[in-house]
């Protein structure tokens, strides 16, 4: 016999809350759903939204009362819509953080701040580099061309992997969203998981050499192009300016 | 010492033809090229880095990678025997579990790790994006375990005689004496990928035979979520190319705020 819904516990912030979340339900023994990003009724029933197989699909999981629901601070512009929709159906949102702490595990030895280098999410102009550049001196001369043009300079996530970057230039559901006026992606295969953050840029220009990259799909303007090339003409264009 | 590493053999959903997005509800990732969950390659890593040390120091180390099924299609031998030949003692294979019902899946792997209990277990953050990134926690809640989320590195610390792991948590790296039998999540570790083997240990691991293991049966109920597809936003117009040098132009003026 299913219970009336009435309360749904939320967790919503950065990793430290996402933790306490999952450590506080596994605790319970309660059903977590994780990554969510609105609540919908569907066949007479609530559901909590959350993107699927690499952000392809859209998935509707149905909710029972008392079910704890986890919200990335990156997708806090949905907690709006949601406490609303629980106030309509006269459920419960209460906030996880008032019936846990914060994760502490045991054996700290020592804590060290991590300096982040910029803020990708404010920033209005980013060059953003793929695996396309080839390698890493590419990738040092768009982060050397964004310096000179006061714009930042992120990466896709493979970028990081390879050691061209570091991790806190990744663009995407690992990393940064955009939320730039404009965004030029130099050979970024246009990924789901790339996209979840490009696509926040207001103006996303791509250059590809394939014309059937997954990019031309999401950006607002495409450049079928090799992108060495043009960073090559960019980098000429700028020294003549000086 | 005897490390632990649970991992996911995955389609890798951007090899997908786009049209297989269209219909959700017969998905074909049979096809799709086949790779472990990226934070589960960097735990199996992590996992070897970590009995390096320990055997640089002199210590034992042993090493099992546990997988729960190949669900979807994403059967790949050559994954699973790869494991061997990069240095896995043994690679354990338990039967899948539905898809959406992270807690069996986590209540398996548990089954599996009371009954050959290791010292740490290592796992992959989550899966991919779309997964639910609860295995980890209810591990731990099954085990009765304590949970370090976000591990980066792993090593032995000799002097101390004692394992140790360094975490990525909100703005800070945070290092850990960890306690015996603990989950570790892996996130954005310092090594990513798997290590590189050479073709003798591919061809010794052909020999070897994978540990089989029926857990206590779990049964947690879970409906299945109602898939759609995700809407595009953007309609993209083409630039017509006709030299580098005009479309750096272009992107110049852009970026100056002079083009539209
Ligand atoms: C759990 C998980 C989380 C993830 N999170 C993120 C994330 O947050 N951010 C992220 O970026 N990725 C993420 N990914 C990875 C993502 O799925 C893709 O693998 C990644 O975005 C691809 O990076 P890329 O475009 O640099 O490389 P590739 O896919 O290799 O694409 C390179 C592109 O460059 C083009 N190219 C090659 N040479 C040239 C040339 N000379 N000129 C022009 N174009 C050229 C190619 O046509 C290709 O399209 C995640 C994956 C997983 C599993």
């Amino acid at each position: 016999m299913m219970n009336k819904m009435e309360c749904l516990t939320l967790f919503c912030g950065g990793l430290e809350v996402q933790t306490a979340g999952k450590v506080y339900a596994a605790a319970k023994g309660l059903t977590c759903h994780t990554d969510i990003i609105g609540l919908e009724m569907a066949d007479g029933k609530l559901h909590g939204k959350r993107k699927l197989y690499s952000t392809h699909l859209d998935g509707l999981f149905p909710l029972e009362n008392g079910d704890v629901l986890i919200l990335d601070e990156k997708k806090k512009d949905c907690l709006e819509e949601m406490a609303a929709m629980a106030t309509q159906l006269g459920i419960t949102l209460t906030d996880g953080m008032s019936l846990t702490a914060v994760h502490e595990p045991s054996g700290l030895l020592h804590t060290e701040e991590i300096v982040k280098t910029e803020d990708l999410s404010a920033a209005k102009l980013v060059l953003l580099g793929g695996k396309g550049l080839g390698t890493k001196a590419n990738f040092e001369r768009l982060e050397a061309l964004a310096e000179k043009l006061g714009a930042s300079c992120g990466c896709t996530r493979p970028v990081a992997m390879a050691g061209w970057a570091s991790y806190d230039k990744v663009v995407g559901l690992s990393g940064s969203i955009l939320g730039a006026d404009v965004c030029i992606a130099f050979g970024v295969s246009g990924a789901a998981p790339l996209m979840a953050g490009a696509t926040g840029a207001k103006r996303l220009i791509a250059v590809n050499n394939d014309p059937k990259a997954q990019i031309f799909g999401r950006c607002s303007e495409g450049i079928v192009a090799d992108c060495l090339e043009i960073l090559t003409a960019l980098e000429q264009q700028i020294e003549q300016e000086v | 010492m005897k490390i632990g590493v649970c991992f996911k053999i995955v389609p890798d959903y951007e090899t997908l033809l786009a049209e297989e997005w269209e219909n959700p509800n017969q998905l074909d990732f049979t096809y799709a090229k086949k790779m472990y969950g990226c934070f589960d390659e960097a735990a199996l890593e992590m996992g070897l880095r970590m009995a390096d040390s320990l055997k640089a120091a002199g210590q034992t180390a042993e090493t099992v990678a546990v997988t729960c099924g190949a669900p979807e299609g994403a059967v790949s031998e050559s994954l699973l025997r790869a494991l061997f030949a990069a240095g896995y003692d043994d690679v354990v294979l338990l039967p899948a579990c539905e898809s959406f019902v992270s807690r069996n899946t986590a209540k398996s792997l548990a089954s599996y790790f009371t009954e050959h209990p290791v010292d740490l277990i290592l796992t992959g953050r989550m899966v991919g994006p779309g997964d639910s990134g609860m295995v980890p926690a209810y591990l731990a809640g099954e085990l009765g375990a304590e949970l370090y989320p976000e591990a980066v590195s792993a090593s032995w610390n000799d002097a101390e005689s004692r394992a140790e792991i360094t975490c990525k948590e909100a703005g800070f790296l945070k290092q850990y004496a960890v306690s015996s039998g603990a989950v570790c999540t892996v996130g954005d570790a310092e090594a990513s990928y798997l290590r590189l083997f050479p073709l003798k240990a591919r061809m010794e691991a052909k020999k070897r035979v994978f540990s089989e293991y029926e857990p206590e049966k779990a049964d947690f109920a879970g409906e299945e979520p109602i898939l759609r597809m995700e809407k595009t936003e953007a309609e993209c117009s083409f630039l017509e190319y006709k030299s580098a040098e005009e479309t750096a132009g272009f992107l110049l003026g852009v970026l100056k705020g002079e083009t539209e």
